[in-house]
């Protein structure tokens, strides 16, 4: 290297193009079938997993054994993982 | 925990503060400046009213627009119709509206209409001379002030529709231009690249097989018309291929290194920002050398952005002249129409922050640096 | 001092295989190149999404053994992974915005909603960070006697470096790296600590300290009960902490009683069975917390825009439940034991003096210092996440003001300011603090993702007015705990008001002002939720450089 770079730029200033200029002017494709049906799998997969969530402190409750909690904590992670290995699976075969 | 507690509640009494401010500053405003108090209420209703009727008459851009110059009008009910349907209507008046309208439609005339217990009357709303809807105002007393405010107000309406349609053309307009930018593969790469292929065919046809379905597979992705955005993964391949090609001519004197951060692979960028870039730095860089030299391109993660630097060892160039290549007018055929073509397109993408910077001295080599967000709003 | 050169000694050793993982590699032969253009894979991505959140799951799971509330985090944040992966992951991935605010001001075009984003996300990741600092600060003072200052800026400034060295390497890979290196330290750790213990216990202790186990754990004073329920592990092992690390601890233990109760996340009622239907309330509240308050997390967010796309962006999120899954058994492990064996205290020091007190001499000290180093990657892997997601999230603020790239300064700005937040707050209430986060972002930045995804008729007021009135009732709930005033369970868990509220409003608020829904909507609902052409598959090449041969080519059908 005999000399030392110099960083260059346009000179001229280049006018933006107006916000969302390259957007399709027609409508969107229809994806509100698309889009409830995803909703009603995902909703039932939350619910599910409300319902194990919630079910934990009144378990813990109902059994009255102290320190359950501790087993249940533990007890509701693969519970919670395979509700999600079935959601995905659910969620890629909707889309296919 | 009192610390964050203060820091979360003045962050939000801050927020809660500068919209309050703003929006005390625009009532100040409103009320102080400006005396005529008519003038200003009759602009400010057409300047409300303006922006939805400058995205054309549909719909939606109608009921928004309709409230507006309800209001501006004060009288009982206004409505406005495309020529086959009663687009919008604020006040009581229900799809009878086109009844009233279709004597305006068919002949592009004002039409006043006496009644009980409402008189209507009806201007038409034209685009280039041609009709494209009415606008439709109903009231107890037809005055001739009225039906003369009528027919200015329909008079705007319809330079606004105009300017809507002169915006659409001028976006049709943008896009050709952006879509004859982004697709231009050097007739020069072309040439020497068939060239180059056809001398293996007799030595090394297996060879010559290879490279000429390298090739095509960059001519499938060069000129393909689909999409103006792709991932850096996939012009990374596309500089690939070029490279293969490249490097089947000049053999192993031409030498290229690529170093990237995982992370910024799925990063949009724009159709061909890349290949031009390196096409570039193997023209200037190694042509005037024999061929011989080094091409090194790096994409660094830089938070929201991803940084890309394409380098050279080559023999780089005055300074002035790059400037003049970044200055040319990349629709203009001639020498580094590569690096003012991506230069450009970045700049209108994403904003005048965004153009290429290129760092050069005579003997020192010369490296283009380029800024991609990673966010994409908006632009498809 | 042998601890402290030990456990520094381990962490550089661990920083250095994490980084060595991730250094920068230069591709130039042609068969490489190939190899060069391999985005992250879903299981390495979701590692590092659990690897930054290893801390947190860590510290509030132990938090939650010696809370009377429990420790029900853990299994709030599983649950919380659920939600964003059913709800959450594949539109925010596909609307190919970066951060948060880039999310709102897309979604909703409003500016002045991108700058209250970017403060709430800001506000979060500052609770997380600070909660950083101050537990590298005690990992620091109870090795080494050191001030607690000294361990925040080693962490700050290992944060900071590796947030903006990592431009070129992998930081994804080192945070994939430092994941399954922690794990191998706590549970590698943990078993030998139990197969200790296992060893010097008479059997038929085994039975009686299962049968007293559990009381003491509901009652929240775990050392005291311990100590009485098992008297013949306390005599066992009292004379080994004694000697080896008196000078250490002795400071850290003097105000070991305040630090039990101040940070005691739910004010309820403590004790046997009776107090549990009162503990109720405030178990599910912070259950929800942490299930909507996960995805509001800075860090997290960001981590999504690694994946190629939607379909890998949903695995890695399931491949990081997965992994998070399996790490919490740490606290349990370590919990449990250190009620047995230790006593007093508050339960992240006694898991750090644990091994000290267990096996004096050196096999303690070096199991002492692989601990303290895990910790300390445990936090820097946070801190360097939420540090780059926070700075970026300014920085992206700043540039699309005035198109200058200011990442760099708005890390070290942020680290900065997380340090003066460190020095003005008390360590004690850095568990709190990171529930204040969670707190916070299920009650503003979960309603704008919610229903920003899902519901076309949101408008940049409602979501204005719901995130305001949100973040605006959790500050005033904590400050009001703060000052002693007791409401019930929303002073101690604002998210149970904050979060109902907050939906209520955007909703109501955005219902009122329809003519605010912004243009388009048709449009981004499909590019959020319209799968990615699998243009991937077939690809613009047909097939990779390895498979070449001359049969190996399929011609291109479609037309272009």
């Amino acid at each position: 290297m005999t000399a030392r770079r110099v960083p260059v730029t346009r000179r001229r200033r280049v006018a933006g193009r107006p916000r969302g200029a390259f957007t399709p002017e027609g409508e969107a494709p229809d994806v509100g079938e698309l889009v409830s049906r995803q909703l009603r799998q995902a909703l039932a997969t939350v619910a599910a997993a409300l319902i194990s969530l919630a079910g934990l402190p009144a378990v813990a409750l109902w059994l009255r054994a102290p320190g359950a909690w501790v087993a249940l904590t533990l007890a509701v992670q693969p519970v919670l993982v395979a509700l999600a290995v079935h959601h995905l699976k659910r969620a890629e075969r909707l889309e296919r | 925990m009192l610390t964050a507690g203060c820091v979360a509640l003045s962050c939000l009494t801050f927020v809660l503060g500068y919209t309050l401010g703003r929006v005390a500053r625009r009532r100040t405003r409103i009320e102080t400046r400006w005396n005529d108090q008519a003038t200003f209420a009759t602009l400010h209703l057409a300047a409300m009213a303006a922006p939805a009727l400058r995205t054309g008459l549909t719909r939606d851009s109608a009921r928004k627009a309709v409230r507006h110059l309800h209001a501006l009008l004060g009288t009982h009910a206004v409505a406005i119709t495309s020529t086959d349907v009663a687009l919008a209507w604020d006040g009581p008046c229900a799809e009878e509206v086109l009844g009233y309208a279709r004597a305006t439609l068919a002949s592009g005339r004002a039409q006043v209409f006496a009644g009980e217990p409402y008189g209507a009357v009806v201007v038409p709303l034209a685009v280039d001379g041609t009709i494209v809807g009415a606008l439709a105002v109903f009231d107890e007393e037809l005055s001739a002030g009225l039906v003369r405010t009528v027919t200015e107000v329909g008079r705007w309406v319809s330079g606004q529709l105009e300017l809507a349609e002169l915006d659409s053309s001028r976006r049709r307009a943008l896009e050709a231009e952006m879509r004859a930018l982004r697709a231009q593969i050097s007739p020069h790469f072309v040439y020497n690249a068939l060239t180059t292929i056809a001398s293996f065919v007799r030595t090394d046809p297996n060879r010559a097989r290879e490279l000429l379905l390298d090739f095509a597979d960059f001519a499938r992705y060069a000129l393909s018309k689909t999409h103006d955005f792709t991932t850096l993964a996939d012009e990374l391949s596309c500089v690939d291929r070029y490279l293969l090609l490249e490097r089947a001519r000049f053999g192993d004197k031409l030498r290229f290194s690529l170093q990237v951060a995982p992370e910024v692979l799925p990063v949009p960028v724009p159709f061909l920002c890349l290949q031009p870039l390196v096409e570039n730095a193997i023209k200037h860089g190694m042509r005037d050398r024999g061929g011989i030299g080094e091409v090194r391109v790096v994409a660094r993660d830089a938070g929201p952005e991803a940084h890309i630097t394409v380098e050279d060892d080559g023999t780089g160039m005055d300074p002035e002249r790059a400037r003049r290549v970044l200055d040319d007018d990349p629709t203009r055929e001639g020498s580094g129409i590569g690096l003012a073509n991506v230069d450009l397109r970045m700049r209108q993408i994403y904003g005048d922050g965004y153009g290429l910077v290129v760092e050069t001295a005579l003997g020192a080599g010369t490296r283009v640096r380029l800024r991609v967000p990673k966010a994409q709003l908006g632009h498809m | 001092m042998t601890v402290a050169v030990l456990s520094w000694t381990a962490f550089v050793v661990l920083l250095g295989i994490s980084v060595s993982a991730a250094r920068p590699r230069r591709y130039s032969a042609p068969a490489q190149l190939q190899a060069a253009r391999r985005a992250v894979r879903p299981w390495r991505n979701g590692a590092a999404i659990s690897s930054e959140f290893t801390s947190a799951a860590v510290c509030l799971g132990l938090a939650g053994l010696s809370s009377a509330s429990g420790g029900w985090h853990p299994a709030g944040v599983a649950g919380g992974f659920v939600i964003v992966l059913a709800l959450v992951v594949a539109p925010l991935r596909r609307s190919r915005t970066y951060t948060l605010p880039d999310f709102a001001e897309w979604r909703l075009g409003s500016v002045p909603l991108r700058c209250l984003t970017t403060m709430l996300s800001l506000v979060i990741g500052m609770a997380f960070l600070v909660a950083q600092l101050h537990a590298a600060g005690v990992v620091v003072r109870l090795l080494t006697g050191m001030p607690a200052w000294a361990g925040w800026a080693a962490l700050a400034a290992a944060g900071v470096a590796i947030a903006l060295a990592g431009g070129t390497g992998s930081v994804t890979s080192v945070q994939a790296s430092q994941y399954w290196l922690k794990l191998v330290i706590f549970v590698g750790v943990g078993v030998v600590l139990w197969a200790v213990w296992w060893h010097h216990l008479p059997s038929g202790d085994v039975t009686a300290f299962v049968a007293g186990l559990p009381d003491g754990l509901w009652e929240g004073a775990v050392g005291t009960s311990y100590g009485a329920a098992d008297p013949s592990a306390a005599p066992a092992h009292a004379p080994a902490h004694a000697p080896a690390h008196a000078p250490a601890h002795a400071p850290a233990h003097a105000p070991a009683p305040a630090h039990a109760h101040a940070p005691d996340l739910a004010p309820a009622p403590q004790g046997g069975g009776d107090g549990m239907a009162g503990l109720l309330p405030g178990a599910l509240m912070v259950l929800l917390a942490c299930a909507l308050g996960t995805m509001g997390l800075p860090h997290v967010i960001v981590r999504l825009h690694v994946a190629l796309d939607g379909h890998e962006a949903r695995r890695s999120i399931v491949a990081a439940q997965a992994m998070l899954a399996l790490f919490c058994v740490v606290p349990p492990l370590y919990g449990v034991l250190s009620a047995v064996v230790a006593r007093g205290g508050v339960m992240d020091e006694i898991v750090l003096l644990l091994p000290a007190r267990m096996l004096p001499g050196p096999a303690g000290d070096l199991l002492t210092g692989l601990l303290a180093a895990g910790a300390f990657v445990a936090f820097l892997a946070t801190a360097c996440g939420v540090l780059s997601a926070v700075g970026g999230a300014i920085s992206a603020c700043v540039s699309r003001a005035t198109g200058a790239s200011v990442f760099r300064g708005a890390v070290l700005a942020v680290a900065l300011t997380a340090l003066a937040l460190t020095m003005a707050t008390d360590p004690s209430g850095s568990m709190p603090l990171m529930m204040l986060g969670f707190s916070l972002s299920a009650a503003t930045l979960c309603p704008l993702l919610l229903l920003g995804i899902w519901w076309r008729r949101l408008t940049d007021a409602g979501v204005l007015a719901g995130a305001v009135a949100g973040g605006g009732v959790t500050a005033a709930l904590v400050v009001c705990e703060q000052t002693g005033l007791n409401l019930g369970v929303p002073t101690s868990h604002p998210a149970s008001v904050a979060v109902p509220l907050a939906f209520a409003v955007m909703v109501v608020i955005s219902l009122v002002t329809p003519g605010r829904v912004p243009g388009g909507v048709g449009r981004m609902m499909a590019r959020m939720h319209l799968p990615e052409p699998s243009e991937r598959a077939g690809g613009h090449r047909s097939s990779p450089g390895a498979d070449r041969s001359p049969s190996g080519r399929v011609p291109h059908t479609d037309d272009y």
